[in-house]
């Protein structure tokens, strides 16, 4: 491993040639870039992230900023540690309140960067618009193409009876 | 256009995953084929976490125990249960043959047992909720007459009451699940039959030896022990005794004489000998205020909760932080870790760490605990099996002694019938 560094700020570059400069505090929420500035050291080129770009950046970079002080989770951490329900905090909804096509951008930079707390808000907030709709609902709410002959789709009720609440 | 239905199967395992009901999984792969697909190929992964959101992980860890039980410790349960009112068997529906052994495993089945086993746990929840009501009017009652202040309670329990007691409900059925059949008419339990076991236990026979394992007990914190404890005052009249981990299946509970790890309310006496170490008390910080904060413990979790909550917080930190309780959290005098060969779920004899009572543990006399002190009080003052508060018609029975003992009598309008009804909540003062 590299000698650790002490810079204050490093360059992110999205995916269309944006160089954003951030706090290394920061940046270092994702996991990808704290473990290549580790690996790496001084690092004063910008970082290309390949698979963001700018708008998502900026976005992925403000949820590190509010939430630079958050602990860190254990790598280990118990499961029965984590938060049961779907809830999400009211900074959190608001941020995730963007269109489909931005929700799951940040969710998908999320998951590339390595960032599981937002990787977690993303996928609660899709759950959240999941939860108690109708199979027809979330098709129209997503544009879910049905591709399954109506034989399928009875086999698949009678195979799903016991998952409803009772 | 990034949608839904573009992004990797990994990241709609996590969206399934993060989904907060079975019946939200079900409506998702009913949309298309591909996250049908998806649903039924990461299926464990996903009911897993969605069981660790809807059921508690109390309910998930019963279920552990009951699914790695051996044939002797079913063949317990099974007894157990049969003397059990049909609305309180918990654990019951995961005693079914149709359960996957494997660990951890979350299937079709094993969600049905735990919303089974729900239903039942809920039911009794209400009851005791029930208790609670007709605890706090008695209290508020007796405050009106004596003019005291209004006690500062819910004016029924609310849902951090009702999350204890259900909590309590399934601490108390794994805790039932801990016994070990030992030795039967003095041979090695291992080459008993399940036949002749059932038919010892339905004569109620004195030839099983078992032996109790407080591992589970010693694990659990200052609060979810007290809570069990005081749940079993309020289930004691419903014949809750047989599920009861004071209670070996031979034995009977309402026994005085005699000493045995089962027979006189082993988990209160537990509860005394492990929470702090008198040694270190001694040394480390004055005896007076920790031996209020232990005696607050004991005020009722579920109509003064408040204070019960907080009073078994200070004793958590008093333990933990001032480093004032047992090192692994039991007491070595009256306990002992030690490897036994126990039947494990396939009928083999398999060597376990288990945490047994020492000869002699429970003579409190001879410990040298803070629980000592509390101890003798206790027996001072009160029978170990006469402190229930029973259900029902047992409860004007303890109504009438309680208001005889503390207050002379009934006022002049009200009788043992009407005495309860008559107070009335609204008039309730809150401090």
């Amino acid at each position: 491993m590299a000698t650790p560094s002490t810079q204050a700020t490093v360059k992110l570059q999205s995916n269309d040639n944006v160089v954003i400069e951030v706090e290394r505090a920061i940046a270092e929420r994702s996991v990808l870039i704290k473990n290549m500035l580790e690996d790496c050291g001084e690092v004063t080129d910008a970082i290309p992230i390949s698979n963001v770009n700018e708008s998502i950046l900026r976005k992925v970079i403000e949820w590190c900023e509010h939430h630079k002080n958050d602990p860190v989770a254990a790598e280990n951490e118990n499961d029965d540690s984590r938060k049961k329900t779907t809830d999400i905090d009211e900074w959190d909804q608001k941020f995730m309140n963007v269109d489909q096509e931005m929700l799951f951008e940040i969710i998908l930079a999320a998951n590339f960067l390595d960032i599981k707390p937002l990787l977690d808000t993303g996928c609660k907030t899709v759950a959240n618009m999941i939860k108690g709709k109708s199979p027809e609902e979330i098709r129209k709410l997503f544009n879910i193409q049905n591709d399954f002959t109506p034989e399928e789709e009875e086999q698949i009720r009678r195979e799903n009876e016991w998952a409803e609440d009772r | 256009m990034t949608s839904f239905t573009e992004i990797s199967s990994d990241i709609i395992i996590l969206i399934f995953a993060s989904l907060p009901t079975f019946s939200d999984y079900s409506n998702l792969s009913k949309t298309c084929k591909r996250f049908n697909e998806i649903a039924q190929e990461s299926a464990q992964t996903i009911f897993r976490s969605i069981a660790k959101k809807v059921f508690l992980p109390e309910a998930l860890h019963l279920l552990g125990t009951i699914r790695s039980a051996n044939s002797a410790q079913k063949a317990r349960l099974e007894h157990a249960l049969a003397k059990t009112e049909d609305n309180y068997r918990v654990g019951g529906a995961f005693l079914k043959d149709t359960l996957d052994m494997r660990e951890g495993w979350i299937g079709h089945a094993e969600v049905n047992a735990l919303r089974e086993d729900e239903k039942i746990v809920d039911a009794i929840v209400e009851d005791v909720a029930k208790m609670v009501k007709r605890v706090v009017k008695l209290e508020i009652w007796e405050a009106k007459q004596f003019m005291r202040p209004m006690p500062k309670v819910p004016k029924e329990a609310d849902e951090a009451v009702r999350a204890d007691i259900k909590k309590a409900v399934y601490n108390l059925a794994i805790l039932s699940a801990q016994f070990n059949l030992a030795r039967v008419d003095g041979h090695d339990a291992t080459r008993i039959t399940k036949e002749l076991l059932i038919k010892l236990l339905k004569e109620g026979s004195n030839k099983m030896a078992w032996d109790y394992d407080y591992s589970y007990a010693a694990s659990l914190s200052v609060r979810d022990l007290f809570a069990v404890i005081a749940l079993g005052r309020y289930l004691w009249g419903k014949k809750w005794p047989a599920l009861e981990m004071t209670v070996a299946p031979n034995s009977d509970p309402f026994a005085t004489n005699g000493m045995s790890d089962f027979n006189q309310a082993s988990l209160k006496r537990f509860a005394f000998v492990n929470l702090l170490d008198s040694s270190k008390i001694k040394v480390e910080g004055p005896e007076e205020p920790i031996l209020k904060t232990f005696d607050s413990c004991w005020c009722d979790a579920f109509w003064n909760h408040e204070k019960w909550v907080r009073s078994c917080a200070e004793m958590e930190r008093l333990r933990t932080v001032h480093g004032l309780g047992f090192e692994e959290n039991y007491n070595v005098t009256a306990f002992k870790r030690t490897k036994q060969k126990v039947l494990d779920c396939t009928g083999r004899s398999t060597s376990k760490e288990t945490m047994t009572a020492r000869e002699g543990a429970w003579e409190a006399e001879k410990l040298d605990t803070v629980g000592d002190i509390a101890l003798l009080h206790y027996f001072s003052r009160e029978n170990w099996l006469a402190d229930s508060i029973k259900l029902d018609s047992a409860f004007e029975e303890w109504v009438e002694r309680y208001v005889m003992h503390h207050m002379g009598g009934y006022p002049h309008d009200a009788d043992k019938e009407s005495f309860i009804d008559q107070v009335d909540m609204d008039d309730m003062t809150y401090y």
